[in-house]
């Protein structure tokens, strides 16, 4: 959640209990630091107050607690040292299918379009590439945040018309498993 | 002319925690002048926001540009009678929903398991009216139940709706969650490959939900559809019949589209082969093809769909890997409809006839064209209800060969 770093889809500046928007930590640091809340749960994870993320989809619907923006924050490479640091990788671009389980850990997420990485240089164009893995090996693969931000934002299916903002800058992870759709 | 007055009570850790009620009436006026149409709607029903309304659809239609394909709107039009308005269901009070609930809540706790869930009812009606004289109303009931039963660390589910509060027990399906979200507490870990699976009829409907819009006249103009180039041919396997048929006694749903043309009986598919689309007045008249009355309510982009799918069923009792449900359920690939999503709230080892155990959920990524070819049983076809499809008259199947390509943790 963050509303001091710039606007993003989901910012606002007070949610739907009239708590003033904040910025949470859910990892820091490799580790997992708390949870989203509202008046009535705060207290049950161990907050003084609600972390300001109640909301309502419309007028006449109860507010419940949902994510806001979601951001990683950057880390230090840039892009292209990225690819030319990797010696056999692919690269993947543009979502455009997303699965998870009712448990958030097992995933696949399909791709419009990726290019073999050989060497350090991009090759052979892959068409419509998926990954999936389990989420916490996923994320524990990471070795290589890049540094800028790239945002963009997605309607998640779940929050039909809320809004939400994904802030992901591109990262490498060293292993996990993808699935080419076909050559082009 | 839209009105809905339906109550909601949601219950979670073996109590009630949400009881609402909504009752709305919202109008949608649709203009067409000099070959442009628009549409604004509002829930104001006072003379100057109805008349503030119209002015708004045609300022709206102002900025459209001409329509080329725009028809006149359709003029008086004769309607099959239905009958979906059931009074039991109307009057069922907040005291009735409480008091089911109440029960499920008292089996959960007695099996030391936590219910979660919903208990809806209500009723509506709609009527569709325009100024060359034609006139069409409907009315409704309905009612929901929808159940998870956890025992940790294994969930199970079960749901049902109709427009007769009457026709589904939530006790008898809270027990049959109960009975699985047992069952499936010492999962064991089978590796990914291909199964025989027995779909539950919720499951069936998920998946071959996303199926549906491919039927779409516009859809095959448009070149989305995975029908493009395939219409006529063997497509799915001969056992394999589907129909749209509002009329069905296991259906809901107004007997006219969104212009208020009457909505027919179309034959899909023909033991295996596509054999009819679905066709709104515009796609009809593009295609020389009478309509088939399941246009959308214009102006839109997408131009009909079916939406009352019934499947003839069988009479086998199915064996196989049993699946109750899936779960996000996304496309991969549009052309084969290969579908990807997982398993969930119970997926049962069947052996030699007999449920032996419960296993871990699934990952599966499959084509439903091949689905449906190699579908070797189908039970009684069933009003299906589910998450990620409308509701449809489907049977549970027996399918040979189902990649189940990952393996989740639990």
């Amino acid at each position: 959640m963050a509303p001091d770093h710039g606007q993003g889809l989901g910012t606002f500046a007070y949610d739907d209990e009239g708590v003033p928007a904040q910025c949470t930590d859910i990892i820091k640091d490799g580790k997992f630091r708390g949870y989203l809340s509202n008046r009535e749960t705060a207290h049950l994870v161990g907050l003084d107050r609600s972390s300001g993320t109640m909301r309502t989809e419309s007028w006449n619907r109860l507010p419940i607690i949902r994510m806001t923006n979601v951001s990683l924050l950057p880390g230090t490479w840039d892009y292209g040292d990225l690819i030319a640091d990797t010696q056999d990788g692919i690269l993947m671009e543009t979502n455009r299918s997303w699965s998870i389980d009712d448990r958030r850990y097992q995933f696949q997420f399909s791709t419009e379009i990726g290019w073999e990485i050989k060497s350090g240089k991009k090759v052979r164009m892959l068409k419509n590439p998926s990954y999936s893995g389990i989420t916490t090996e996923f994320w524990n693969s990471c070795d290589a945040p890049r540094r800028a931000f790239c945002m963009s934002a997605i309607f998640a299916a779940s929050l039909k018309r809320s809004f939400v903002s994904p802030n992901p800058p591109a990262r490498r992870r060293q292993k996990f498993t993808w699935t080419k759709s076909r050559a082009p | 002319m839209d009105e809905v007055a339906g109550a909601l009570t949601r219950f979670a850790n073996n109590a009630i925690h949400q009881n609402v009620a909504e009752h709305g009436l919202t109008v949608s006026i649709r203009t067409v002048a000099d070959g442009r149409t628009a549409r604004a709607t509002t829930n104001r029903l006072d003379e100057d926001s109805l008349r503030a309304a119209i002015e708004a659809s045609l300022s709206l239609g102002h900025s459209q540009p001409k329509d080329p394909l725009l028809l006149p709107m359709p003029r008086r039009q004769r309607y099959r009678r239905v009958n979906r308005f059931v009074k039991r269901t109307a009057k069922f009070s907040a005291e009735e929903r409480a008091r089911a609930v109440r029960l499920v809540s008292d089996l959960a706790l007695k099996k030391g398991q936590v219910a979660a869930g919903i208990y809806s009812t209500g009723q509506s009606q709609s009527a569709l009216g325009n100024s060359r004289g034609l006139f069409a109303a409907y009315c409704e009931t309905h009612a929901e139940f929808s159940i998870t039963m956890q025992e940790a660390p294994a969930a199970s589910w079960a749901k049902a709706n109709s427009s007769d509060v009457r026709a589904f027990d939530p006790q008898k399906l809270a027990a049959r969650a109960s009975e699985k979200a047992h069952l499936a507490v010492n999962a064991r870990e089978l590796a990914p490959g291909r199964y025989p699976v027995i779909l539950e009829p919720a499951a069936v409907l998920d998946l071959v939900g996303f199926l549906f819009y491919d039927f779409a006249a516009t859809a095959l103009e448009d070149k989305r559809s995975c029908l493009n180039e395939r219409m006529g041919k063997q497509l799915f396997g001969p056992n394999i019949s589907i129909s749209d048929d509002v009329y069905h006694p296991l259906q809901q749903g107004a007997p006219f589209d969104g212009e208020g043309f009457p909505r027919q009986q179309v034959l899909l598919v023909d033991r295996g082969v596509p054999r009819n689309l679905v066709y709104s007045r515009a796609a009809a008249k593009a295609s020389r093809k009478p309509p088939t009355g399941h246009g959308f309510a214009l102006p839109n982009e997408y131009g009909e769909a079916p939406m009352n799918l019934v499947f003839d069923g069988g009479d086998t009792s199915i064996r196989g890997l049993l699946v109750t449900r899936l779960w996000y359920i996304r496309e991969v690939d549009p052309y084969e409809k290969v579908m990807t999503g997982m398993t969930r709230d119970g997926l049962f080892l069947v052996e030699n006839g007999k449920v032996t155990g419960a296993v871990r959920n699934f990952r599966f990524n499959q084509s439903l064209i091949e689905m449906l070819k190699t579908v070797e049983l189908l039970g009684p076809a069933v009003r299906a209800t589910g998450e990620e499809s409308f509701e449809m008259v489907v049977p549970p199947m027996k399918v040979c060969d189902f990649h189940f390509s990952e393996v989740t943790k639990f």
